[in-house]
């Protein structure tokens, strides 16, 4: 069965199938996109400060360098996609006013034997479902970030217990913290 | 038998439909009639469920609920079909939510209006969407078929020719409930009146009751609304200063 034949049958009748499936998948690029756009602005700008620079081509690691934890980059997915999720929340509304559109559908709808079921299943049928893809499109964008932090950063700089203990000792050792009283 | 024991209805302060007490028998034409306000849409929307009431409407002594709804099929003048669907997708709608549609009657009656199948609602005129509004509530299956101004906006054509096909091809067990302003168009098809004013019942009287009373319908619609014979001619009198 073709993809919106299948969601003409879970939405209602007044609803273009066509078009519900365009703003889905808008919706669902929109936050993989924002995400991205987000990640990229915050992780390598990151990335850099662990680094002195000599000219363009040398570099070292500064000594007690550590990386963000990875909390500040799953909070932009998470804000993301939980905004996402509270538009697809607020979409039965816009479901529900579509029995109130061009005649009063919603009179038919109450005359039904099967009518609050029905009602029902086709307001929130297509809302829950996307709301499960949005979630599962934020598990798999949190899995690639963590990945990228986890392994695109240099092992020393990863916030573990052990590095940061070191990156202490480094700093204490820094000709800059002998100067401080 | 739909049986309506004090039915109330208000609106904030204002009662739109006071205490109404009323049976419909199966296998009557039953007019429905009262000026604008009167209560008729209220009334017909607290049988069917669709505005919450006081009072209690049973159908043969059972409340109206999802059990025996299908019982009762609704034509109104807001329409309550899918725009975007086309008279085919609510056949097949139709079909797979009311057991008893009837698709002969369907067919005929689509052709009789010379409807098209395959274009949406929200392409039809106004006049073709009041069509095939009573289409769908004639095919339902329905035992009751309530109307509310089924016809506002068509021409007189074809209304008329609809009362007569309408006649042909009800049932014995069909009842039509249909609230009108036209009088004069249906007086020939109905067999009993339901009179409102101001939300209450004023009048309710069989055909045959009248014919053995000798009145017409038009006689006894006046009669119920103390309707003064000499209204035009005092408003034209006092406008135009001449005696009437």
């Amino acid at each position: 069965m073709r993809p919106e034949r299948k969601l003409s049958r879970l939405l209602p009748p007044n609803m273009d199938a066509a078009q519900v499936k365009g703003w889905i998948i808008a919706l669902l690029t929109i936050v993989a996109l924002l995400c991205s756009i987000l990640f990229l602005c915050r992780y390598p700008e990151d990335y850099r400060d662990l680094f002195w620079y000599w000219g363009s081509k040398y570099q070292r690691i500064m000594p007690g360098a550590i990386m963000p934890r990875f909390d500040r980059y799953a909070i932009l997915t998470v804000y993301v996609t939980g905004g996402a999720l509270l538009l697809t929340l607020a979409s039965t509304a816009l479901l529900y006013s579509s029995y109130y559109q061009g005649s009063r559908s919603i009179y038919l709808m109450r005359r039904l034997p099967d009518g609050r079921s029905l009602l029902r299943r086709q307001i929130w049928s297509v809302p829950l479902r996307v709301m499960g893809l949005l979630l599962l499109l934020g598990v798999v964008l949190l899995a690639a970030t963590w990945l990228v932090w986890r392994f695109v950063t240099p092992a020393q700089c990863l916030p573990t217990p052990g590095n940061i203990q070191q990156a202490m000792k480094d700093i204490a050792a820094s000709p800059y913290s002998k100067q401080l009283p | 038998m739909i049986e309506l024991k004090n039915v109330s209805k208000k609106y904030g302060k204002t009662k739109a439909v006071k205490e109404i007490s009323i049976t419909l028998p199966q296998g009557q034409i039953i007019g429905l009639f009262g000026e604008n306000g009167a209560g008729k849409t209220t009334l017909l929307k607290c049988i069917l469920g669709l505005l919450s009431h006081e009072g209690t409407v049973t159908l043969d002594g059972a409340p109206i609920t999802e059990k025996n709804i299908e019982r009762l099929s609704f034509a109104t003048c807001e329409h309550s079909f899918f725009p975007a669907l086309s008279p085919k997708g609510h056949r097949d709608f139709y079909q797979a939510h009311f057991p008893r549609f009837n698709d002969k009657r369907f067919q005929a009656l689509m052709k009789f209006f010379e409807l098209p199948m395959d274009k949406p609602l929200r392409a039809f005129s106004a006049g073709m969407k009041n069509q095939f509004e009573v289409v769908m509530a004639l095919s339902q299956g329905a035992d009751y078929i309530l109307m509310d101004e089924p016809f506002a906006g068509n021409d007189v054509f074809n209304r008329e020719d609809f009362y007569k096909v309408l006649l042909g091809i009800l049932e014995e067990h069909e009842t039509v409930l249909l609230s009108t302003h036209l009088l004069e168009e249906v007086k020939d098809f109905i067999s009993r009146a339901v009179l409102l004013n101001k939300g209450e019942l004023v009048g309710d009287c069989t055909v045959e009751e009248l014919e053995a009373q000798g009145k017409d319908l038009m006689t006894y619609v006046k009669e119920t609304y103390h309707y003064r014979n000499d209204r035009v001619s005092r408003a034209l009198s006092d406008l135009t200063g001449e005696e009437g």
